[in-house]
């Protein structure tokens, strides 16, 4: 489930973000997404939203941390944990 | 749509880009407010607006008047769809635009008002390099713990936007807010960003500003306006016998937006229109409560 989490994260931003098409190709699940240039701070409430809505998996306040928004690893870890 | 509770909500800088707001400037029905405003704005303003140089229209005097023109057509363009709000604020330079769209300031009044207020804000920035930065992901205990921690250190960064919970923009000298983004990030902040602004906006770096503003506020004549306007301030409606004291204020005080939003959904109003260019305000609004309706005003049709 894992793995089906984070290729569809990989999606989001290729399609909402205006990016160079190689740079989610070269990217591990373990790169920051901030030095990689992929999410600025909109883009995360962008990819929020996107995630509520498709994983049900509600974001409080004080999940809006670097810990679960790092990387596409750190995000589907926190996908997974909260749906189990 | 139908004309409800919306709270009329008017973006401020950082939402300029080339081309801004064209659906607005084009529009047949607003060509002649938009000429009586260009007869009072500095020569060459449509120009900059639709050409840049992004340098140009990114300086604080351009970038607030594009802004605040295209959220004047804006509102006339609701007012046309037969619109009115139940509720204005704005964010730091749209605050002027709420007060016409009330009914409180003539909008050639409010366009002279940012001319003064942009070029004393520049005076101000002028004297020392400053900047401001956008920090997420920390709360504002943190915050001001560090900020704390660089006043200590003769450092001098100041809070000058709450925008939502765990988002704020600090102000201050160039070398404060590289030591303030290294300390943030320490502290595992989400994002760190440098805001395209010219000057420390909203701290106390701009209290010379402020007294200067105070005797070019004196003159002009406010109409108390029936709606709420929200100061940004205070966070909640103008007290009218406040009102010009809160403009004036508004140059060194840091923008409380989070708690102006928070005060609009404690009163129960759950529909937002962006009045101007872009959704920077509509995203940020997100942050706050993500089932509260946002629109931008270009997608209002005539019922």
């Amino acid at each position: 489930m894992s793995d089906t989490i984070s290729n569809h994260l990989r999606k989001f931003p290729q399609e909402n973000f205006l990016l160079e098409d190689n740079v989610m190709h070269n990217l591990s699940d373990d790169d920051n997404l901030a030095d990689k240039g992929i999410l600025d701070s909109l883009g995360i409430m962008e990819l929020i939203q996107h995630i509520e809505e498709q994983y049900g998996v509600p974001f409080l306040d004080c999940d809006i941390t670097l810990d679960n928004l790092n990387s596409i690893k750190s995000i589907t870890t926190f996908i997974v944990s909260r749906q189990s | 749509m139908k004309d409800e509770s919306w709270v009329w909500i008017f973006p401020g800088q950082g939402s300029q880009e080339p081309r801004m707001g064209e659906f607005f400037w084009n529009h047949p029905d607003l060509q002649s407010l938009k000429k009586s405003l260009l007869e009072v704005a500095p020569p060459a303003l449509d120009e900059f607006r639709q050409k840049g140089p992004e340098t140009v229209l990114s300086t604080n005097l351009h970038s607030s008047l594009c802004i605040y023109i295209t959220s004047i057509l804006a509102a006339r363009y609701l007012n046309n769809c037969g619109l009115s709000p139940s509720v204005t604020l704005g964010f730091s330079v749209g605050q002027d635009a709420t007060l016409v769209a009330a009914g409180a300031l003539d909008c050639s009044a409010g366009l002279k008002l940012l001319v003064e207020r942009a070029h004393l804000m520049d005076r101000e920035s002028a004297k020392e390099s400053q900047g401001m930065l956008a920090v997420m992901g920390l709360p504002v205990k943190t915050v001001q713990t560090i900020l704390d921690e660089i006043t200590r250190e003769d450092g001098r960064v100041y809070i000058s936007n709450f925008n939502a919970s765990q988002r704020f923009t600090v102000a201050g000298l160039l070398p404060d807010l590289n030591l303030a983004a290294d300390l943030f990030q320490k502290a595992r902040a989400l994002r760190i960003q440098s805001v395209a602004t010219t000057g420390a906006w909203h701290s106390p770096f701009m209290q010379g500003a402020r007294a200067d503003f105070e005797k070019h506020l004196a003159p002009i004549m406010f109409e108390r306006p029936i709606i709420p306007v929200l100061s940004n301030v205070t966070g909640k409606p103008f007290e009218w016998d406040h009102l010009k004291n809160d403009l004036s204020l508004q140059l060194d005080s840091p923008v409380l937006w989070h708690q102006s939003i928070q005060w609009c959904l404690d009163q129960g109003y759950r529909h937002f229109i962006e009045v101007g260019h872009g959704n920077l305000l509509s995203k940020m609004l997100s942050f706050i409560d993500r089932k509260a309706i946002v629109v931008n005003a270009t997608s209002v049709t005539k019922t």
